[in-house]
């Protein structure tokens, strides 16, 4: 009788290691974390939410704010390692002054959190999320980028402008980063509208494909704008009006350099063989990403003359009212 | 019935002569057009000025005009995106002879522009000269400053 209740005990012993407890059940919220570490800012911010049960009969409807926002007492903090025994812990605070940007869920919806710390180079940081009621933690690990990130071209130079022509294209270069394999620019081509004699800014945003380079050993990496495609852009963005005549002001840049589990998730969700774009998920018992993310921003890159004359009287853009930099230097407009 | 026969093959026989020969949209021979000669011009973008320090050069301009009178004037019909880190920039253009102009500021505090041969601070100098493009060929030019 001893021997057949040590052999249940052991059993029951071994059974018991061997079964896995799952903290979430299926069907329940699952939190959804972003967080983007940059080392350009010293605050770092921590948006959280959870998923909710799209009504099959009804999939466009918006959730509500009940649905999306975690309703439980949590601590969030992060922590920066730098070696097994040395480690700098930073508490984050609830954050309401921010609103969301517009989209799909609704604006009110915004569980922010934000830390006050300044991202080190080539350092490990952990992220946890403790729900304190139902005693869960949410964790990712990320490497914050290896060395500062700083832009090649567009360099302001005196004298120095951008042509944009079929044939030639300009190039945003910068320096390869260790940690950040992901790159995107955005070139933003500025305008003024003049109509019945009343001037008005107006801006048409070009965004560039991502660029994916980890090879740090280069001297500069680059990302090349077309400049046939930034004509067929601006053709098919603008409606010709008589009434209306155009004067090119100039270019911004905005260069965003992205770390690599940020350039793993969004390749991850731009492939096409990827049946989720939940395969590829920075965290323990959450959704979402934990990674670094920072911005250069190169303002008012003058506009070549060639490209003046080109959007005014190229077959493209002739109809659009451009003013050619003839009739622009004649103007003599304070403003250039 | 043998004569029957024979129209119908005749018939089959002109059909099939005449769809032979009938053009359809997109069928007609394609149209060989003798490709542009073009040659290539790489022109190497350098400078050194005794005196200045590097990094306080820079590069502005990098032009092309059809003639001497239009360099001299101004008038060029086509620029390259200059930047400090690339030395060749290149050009497709039918062979021909071409004038370059080229030019690099200074950026120095104090006399040291005017010392090595700059008109002031932040002024420029400039380089130009006749390049001649070959059809199919890379011909190769650097930008000489003096």
């Amino acid at each position: 009788m001893k021997t057949i209740s040590f052999l249940l005990a052991l059993l029951l012993a071994l059974v018991g290691c061997t079964t896995e407890i799952d903290l979430m059940v299926p069907g329940d919220p699952v939190p959804v974390v972003y967080c983007l570490l940059d080392p350009a800012d010293s605050i770092q911010y921590i948006r959280l939410g959870q998923t909710y049960s799209v009504d099959p009969g009804n999939p466009d409807l918006k959730p509500t704010q009940e649905k999306i926002l975690v309703d439980e007492d949590i601590l969030v903090y992060m922590t920066a390692e730098y070696t097994d025994r040395k480690q700098d812990v930073y508490y984050a605070s609830r954050v309401y002054n921010i609103d969301k940007d517009s989209g799909f869920f609704p604006s009110s919806v915004n569980q922010l959190y934000a830390i006050r710390c300044k991202i080190k180079t080539d350092t490990r940081y952990s992220l946890y999320i403790h729900f304190k009621e139902s005693n869960k933690i949410v964790h990712a690990e990320t490497q914050s980028l290896g060395t500062l990130f700083y832009i090649i071209d567009p360099e302001l130079v005196q004298g120095r402008t951008a042509t944009l022509l079929p044939g030639i294209d300009y190039y945003v270069r910068f320096n390869p980063v260790i940690h950040g394999s992901i790159f995107q620019s955005t070139m933003t081509f500025r305008y003024a509208e003049i109509q019945e004699g009343r001037w008005a800014d107006r801006s048409m945003v070009l965004p560039q494909e991502f660029l994916y380079e980890d090879d740090t050993t280069l001297k500069f990496a680059e990302q090349r704008i077309s400049g046939e495609r930034f004509l067929i852009d601006v053709s098919r963005a603008l409606k010709p009006d008589s009434t209306i005549r155009r004067v090119p002001l100039g270019l911004d840049f905005h260069i965003s350099c992205g770390g690599d589990d940020l350039a793993l998730k969004i390749s991850a969700e731009n492939n096409t063989q990827s049946f989720s774009i939940l395969e590829v998920n920075s965290f323990d018992n959450a959704f979402g990403i934990f990674s670094c993310l920072t911005h250069k921003y190169v303002w008012n890159v003058p506009i070549s003359r060639f490209t003046l004359d080109t959007l005014a009287l190229g077959p493209m853009t002739r109809d659009l009212g451009f003013l050619t930099a003839k009739q622009i230097d004649s103007m003599n407009y304070a403003k250039y | 019935m043998q004569s029957i026969s024979l129209r119908i093959v005749c018939i089959l026989m002109i059909g099939a002569i005449f769809s032979c020969d009938k053009l359809w949209p997109g069928d007609e021979e394609p149209l060989i057009v003798d490709p542009e000669p073009k040659g290539i011009l790489d022109m190497a973008f350098t400078y050194h000025v005794q005196g200045i320090p590097a990094g306080r050069m820079k590069k502005v301009q990098l032009s092309l005009a059809y003639t001497a009178e239009d360099l001299y004037k101004g008038i060029f019909f086509t620029q390259a995106n200059v930047s400090e880190p690339v030395v060749h920039y290149r050009f497709e253009l039918p062979p021909g002879e071409y004038y370059y102009y080229a030019t690099v500021i200074c950026l120095c505090a104090g006399d040291s522009c005017l010392y090595s041969g700059f008109p002031a601070r932040n002024g420029t100098i400039a380089a130009g000269g006749k390049v001649t493009v070959e059809d199919g060929k890379i011909t190769n030019y650097a930008t000489q400053f003096h």
